[in-house]
């Protein structure tokens, strides 16, 4: 345990030396400001947000992606199992790191997207918002989880552009489809009708549930990845 | 003379590199390992110090399988052709982190910290200016530091220090005391004579030889490839380590101080 916290502290400065975290916090953070000051209609913002936060999750999915396929291969992540740290306990300790600046960076988007949300004619309500939040953070978890599973298989640049679109793949199969949870109340060009909808509530729940459990799976494949993987 | 073995090594398979590769190393002993091909030598330290998963086979480091037992990691260190150390991190900064790893009291990690700067030869302001702005020299020697920190009883080493001069590298890795056991994976066999007080030769996956570096000058062969594998063909070509470490450490003898 005090081993991977010590690889997320490492991870951290590394995110913040690489300029990846201001990368990071800039797509979810920057673009939410964007979002929310340009003019529109008010389904509109919600609608951008969304779309930001779908683009976002890409990115961080690609960052994380990058980041253990570039440990892995340059070595940095045999220095340190071969200094005690479990495979298990780097991967997590990875995890923890990037996860720790996208969650962030999306609850402080959605924050931004909450107070812009008041400001509507017909505001939705504060659970259904509290409820997107949650979602968000776990369609951020996911991606990150995806990253990690591809890094760990990998090299650099060609796991960060597959991380990448599989996250976009998997927003562009939810807005286009839209059957896939709730009837097509997940769509993401629809998520500002939808946070209007009766079931905005159990939707969102239920999304941020789905997004978990891509990320406990993801994950699943990282470790078994890891485990495997050529340090 | 009767020791432990510090590495033992069963069955390992790993694609074509190796090939249910069997070798015992005794405590005290350094061991010079070179193949045919040159990568299976690699192959085998890098599946011991667990930077890569056999396909097949186990591996005792230290007298223990599990490198999660407590303890294992201040027993056992690992150097290869790449330190895989931060860049952006200064060489005390990351013997910092490698002293935290190992769980080493502060007091203590200051102590070997600058011992270990020192035993290397990396001084202010060098290790204090991030590793990237150094050069690949003082990289590899701040990788060899790091190894250190926790005096391993067990030193894998892969290619290691070759960014250094030759003369300087056999001064960084000739290791004072007999408690050592050092293994080199190497493809220059030259390079490691004054290192070394055994020859190991993988051939297609396997252990060919096993042999005393004396052995080469009692035969009037060079250290070197080719002179190894004279021996080889001169002892039979029999694979010569699939046996229990006592029977080995009989048929060796006791291992000389050559690096004392």
């Amino acid at each position: 345990m005090m081993q991977a916290m010590l690889v997320a502290r490492v991870t951290l400065r590394e995110l913040w030396v690489t300029f990846r975290l201001v990368l990071l916090l800039a797509a979810f953070i920057g673009g939410s400001a964007v979002a929310t000051l340009l003019p529109g209609a008010s389904t509109t913002l919600l609608d951008r947000l969304a779309a930001l936060l779908a683009v976002a999750t890409a990115i961080s999915a690609a960052l994380a992606a990058w980041t253990m396929a570039a440990n892995r291969t340059a070595g940095r992540a045999g220095w340190l199992v071969s200094r005690s740290v479990t495979r298990h306990g780097y991967l997590a300790g990875l995890f923890c790191g990037v996860a720790g600046v996208g969650v962030f960076g999306a609850a402080a988007s959605m924050l931004l997207g909450w107070l812009a949300a008041l400001s509507l004619p017909v505001p939705p309500a504060a659970p259904v918002l509290a409820a997107a939040l949650l979602a968000a953070v776990g369609a951020v978890l996911a991606a990150i989880a995806i990253g990690m599973a591809v890094g760990a298989l990998l090299q650099p640049l060609p796991s960060a552009i597959v991380a990448g679109i599989l996250v976009a793949a998997g927003w562009f199969a939810i807005a286009t489809a839209g059957t896939l949870l709730a009837g097509g109340a997940l769509s993401v060009p629809s998520i500002g009708r939808m946070l209007a909808a009766p079931t905005a509530f159990a939707d969102a729940l239920r999304f941020a549930g789905a997004a978990l459990l891509t990320a406990a799976l993801a994950l699943t494949l990282a470790v078994v990845a890891i485990d495997r993987a050529e340090l | 003379m009767l020791r432990p073995a510090a590495v033992r090594i069963q069955g390992l398979s790993r694609g074509r590199l190796l090939d249910r590769c069997s070798l015992t190393i005794p405590v005290g002993m350094r061991l010079l390992v070179v193949s045919d091909p040159p990568e299976s030598a690699s192959a085998l330290v890098r599946a011991v110090a667990g930077m890569s998963r056999p396909s097949r086979g186990r591996v005792e480091l230290a007298g223990s399988p599990d490198p999660s037992v407590d303890g294992w990691a201040r027993r056992v260190a690992y150097l290869g052709p790449e330190p895989g150390l931060h860049g952006w991190m200064t060489p005390r900064e990351a013997l910092q982190l490698a002293a935290r790893l190992l769980g080493l009291p502060v007091g203590l990690a200051s102590e070997r910290i600058e011992r270990a700067l020192a035993w290397v030869g990396v001084g202010p302001p060098t290790s204090d200016r991030p590793i990237s702005k150094a050069s690949l020299a003082v990289l590899h020697r701040v990788g060899l530091a790091a190894a250190l920190m926790a005096d391993p009883e067990v030193l894998l080493l892969d290619e290691p220090l070759r960014g250094l001069e030759t003369r300087e590298r056999t001064k960084l890795l000739r290791l004072p005391g007999p408690r050592h056991t050092v293994v080199i994976a190497s493809r220059y066999p030259a390079s490691e004579a004054g290192l070394v007080s055994h020859v190991a030769l993988l051939r297609e996956g396997r252990v060919a030889l096993v042999a005393p570096v004396n052995e080469l000058d009692v035969a009037g062969l060079p250290m070197s490839m080719r002179g190894i594998e004279a021996l080889a063909e001169r002892a039979g070509g029999q694979p010569a380590v699939e046996h229990d470490p006592v029977e080995l450490t009989e048929r060796i003898g006791p291992v000389p101080g050559v690096n004392r």
